[in-house]
């Protein structure tokens, strides 16, 4: 994606041993048992690739954003689109808000031992009745004084079943008056009951959470209270910029298996890859994926820029990548014939976990959505954007 | 305790092997260089005998400018210093008198591969133990070091040997001898900071001449012959591999 310099190369070498040793010989099991590799976490955190480029005070390791995406795109291309989708959940969602807007109790009692992977993290925000509609969010906080009474229910909850502890999303007044709650998972009166038997993802945890009378202390308010919908919109910029690079660094994964496979298949009294059908048909590929790694790069090189500015950019790169990787992948299954429908040759996986992609995060419709906002009725961010896209065309 | 660790600088064990200039030079283009596998174990093992006992390890690496990044991994790992030899590694009597160069300097242990995955020699550490006038053991699966003695194990044919040597040595490693290191950030962020200094050669004539390479003639098509048809596969064995 870029020229990366010493420590980003090292990092990216280190991540490919740890991927080879730890989780591709085992891939397989995982997925058959639908089984999320919860000790993963321990054996990720002990090697510092939690919260990469968070910084050391807080038990980060101090690099730049381009360290994240470098973690994004090897476990992507390792295709375990489950387990990498749980890591996601966990690093880039909660932990960022915690980090940011987190007091020093907080940090020190929910982001240290998550960075270390010593407690898994979940974000709940979707709801039976609201999903991509965060305002529509029912899971209400009535605030009894020195604590806040919890009580509703969250869905497609990824990590909630396995994890220590959430940052629900509450509300806590009309519009958009909600406040981030800390939630232990084990506290009185939280339940979780896990989703099973989805498409992909299958080695993720998934769950239903329920909160019963949950009395959340006021010391676990996440940031100021009533303004938690402005703290997520700032931190989504960042989990769709990361999506993007999981769908991005998925197709490379099928393009690469696929590249390989009409190189070496015989038909026809040749390879596949001497008929000029397959050669077009790689050579499509190749363009869409080669747009979707300058698309994701341009964004990621106006997140470090201007931050969660960035967001038209940041918000055409996700919406183009989850669509793009999905007809990559497609075409992967079609090159590899009756062999890409089986499990064996691992693209049947790639194509099931890629799937989410346009639906999580935000779907493609909300994608488009925003992006006619910008560009139809000229909302904010107008100028920074313009500016970080001219910034883009010159590098 | 002072550890010298020697890595090599090759190919990594995935790639396509090719030549160029008329099968004189290997072509070097796409590929990825790694930590020599033997030299990784001996670094881990030598990472984990500093944690276990104090000291300081240093890599040494005999390589041209090309081979620091493969340097600052095994810095990244946990060796605390590095030294390149700003050489190309022409044959193995040149490589071993660079590192015996350096050595002299006076370390207790003295740590290899028991052969680099490129020209695979295997000779390098009993060149060095020689030059310095100390023992040289390989290829060593074991090594634990109590005062001023070792106890490792060394495989022989057929089984191992355990013998105890007091420091200094010169040791050739292989597995399992330690678990190869992968690095962490903490690694990773101080392997810049960490001192890598490089020197010139010197002497140490070539011994080898290198006149050309050749790639093993490509494997033929697997034929499977039945269980039953053990008569066949002795004709087959005769007449066509020629190996009986």
């Amino acid at each position: 994606m870029k020229n990366f310099n010493e420590e980003q190369q090292l990092l990216r070498d280190a991540l490919r041993q740890f991927i080879a040793k730890e989780i591709t010989p085992n891939v397989q099991e995982w997925e058959d048992k639908e089984e999320c590799p919860k000790h993963l976490f321990k054996l990720m955190g002990e090697q510092g690739f939690i919260g990469a480029n968070f910084p050391e005070e807080v038990g980060g390791s101090g690099m730049d954003f381009w360290a994240s995406v470098i973690i994004m795109a090897e476990l992507s291309y390792a295709n375990i689109g489950g387990f990498t989708g749980s890591y996601y959940a966990h690093s880039f969602l909660p932990l960022p808000l915690l980090n940011a807007i987190g007091t020093t109790e907080q940090q020190e009692k929910y982001l240290r031992p998550a960075l270390m992977g010593d407690q898994i993290a979940s974000l709940a925000i979707t709801e039976p009745e609201a999903g991509s509609d965060v305002k529509g969010i029912k899971t209400h906080g009535e605030d009894k004084g020195d604590y806040f009474l919890l009580n509703g229910a969250k869905t497609f909850i990824t990590n909630a079943n396995i994890g220590d502890f959430m940052v629900v999303v509450t509300r806590t007044g009309e519009g958009h008056r909600m406040t981030l709650l800390l939630v232990e998972n084990q506290w009185e009166g939280v339940s979780t009951s896990p989703i099973d038997k989805k498409l992909g993802w299958h080695t993720s945890d998934t769950a239903q959470v329920f909160f019963d009378n949950v009395k959340v202390p006021k010391a676990n308010v996440l940031g100021e209270a009533h303004k938690g919908f402005y703290y997520l919109m700032n931190n989504i910029q960042e989990e769709r910029l990361l999506m993007s690079v999981m769908a991005t660094y998925s197709a490379q994964y099928a393009y690469d298996q696929a590249l390989q496979y009409v190189r070496e298949r015989k038909a026809f009294g040749g390879t596949l890859g001497e008929l000029q059908v397959i050669r077009h048909k790689i050579a499509h590929m190749a363009t869409q994926l080669e747009a979707c790694r300058a698309m994701a790069r341009s964004a990621i090189e106006s997140f470090i820029e201007i931050g969660p500015k960035a967001t038209e950019l940041i918000t055409m790169s996700k919406v183009f990548t989850a669509e793009e990787s999905m007809k990559i992948i497609n075409q992967a299954i079609q090159v590899h014939g009756g062999n890409g429908y089986v499990e064996t040759y691992g693209i049947a996986r790639a194509w099931r976990d890629t799937r989410l992609f346009s639906i999580g995060a935000g779907s493609s419709e909300i994608m488009y959505e925003i992006i006619s906002k910008f560009e139809i009725d000229r909302i904010k961010h107008e100028k920074q954007f313009v500016e970080s896209r001219k910034g883009n065309v010159t590098a | 305790m002072k550890i010298l660790v020697c890595i090599t600088h090759v190919p990594d064990t995935t790639s396509k092997i090719a030549f160029t200039d008329n099968n004189t030079k290997f072509d070097s283009s796409g590929v990825q260089y790694i930590i020599g596998p033997y030299d990784d174990y001996a670094l881990a093992r030598a990472v984990e005998l500093k944690e276990a006992h104090g000291g300081s390890v240093t890599v040494l690496n005999v390589g041209t400018a090309e081979s620091e990044p493969t340097i600052r991994k095994a810095l990244a790992i946990g060796a605390d210093e590095a030294i390149r030899v700003n050489a190309e590694p022409t044959d193995s009597f040149f490589v071993a008198s660079q590192i015996a160069e350096v050595a002299k300097e006076g370390y207790d242990l003295i740590l290899m591969g028991r052969e680099s995955i490129d020209f695979n020699s295997g000779v390098v550490h009993a060149l060095v133990g020689e030059m310095l006038g100390i023992v040289s053991v390989s290829p060593v699966m074991r090594l634990e070091v109590e005062g001023n003695t070792a106890t490792m194990d060394r495989e022989i044919e057929g089984g191992k040997q355990t013998i105890q040597i007091d420091l200094p040595f010169v040791a050739g490693c292989q597995e399992p001898i330690a678990e190869w290191k992968i690095p962490n950030m903490r690694g990773i962020m101080t392997a810049r900071t960490k001192p890598l200094n490089v020197v010139e050669p010197v002497g140490g004539e070539k011994q080898v001449k290198l006149v050309d390479y050749e790639l093993p003639a490509a494997k033929g098509a697997v034929k499977i012959v039945a269980q039953e048809e053990v008569n066949e596969l002795v004709k087959m064995l005769q007449n066509e591999a020629k190996v009986l």
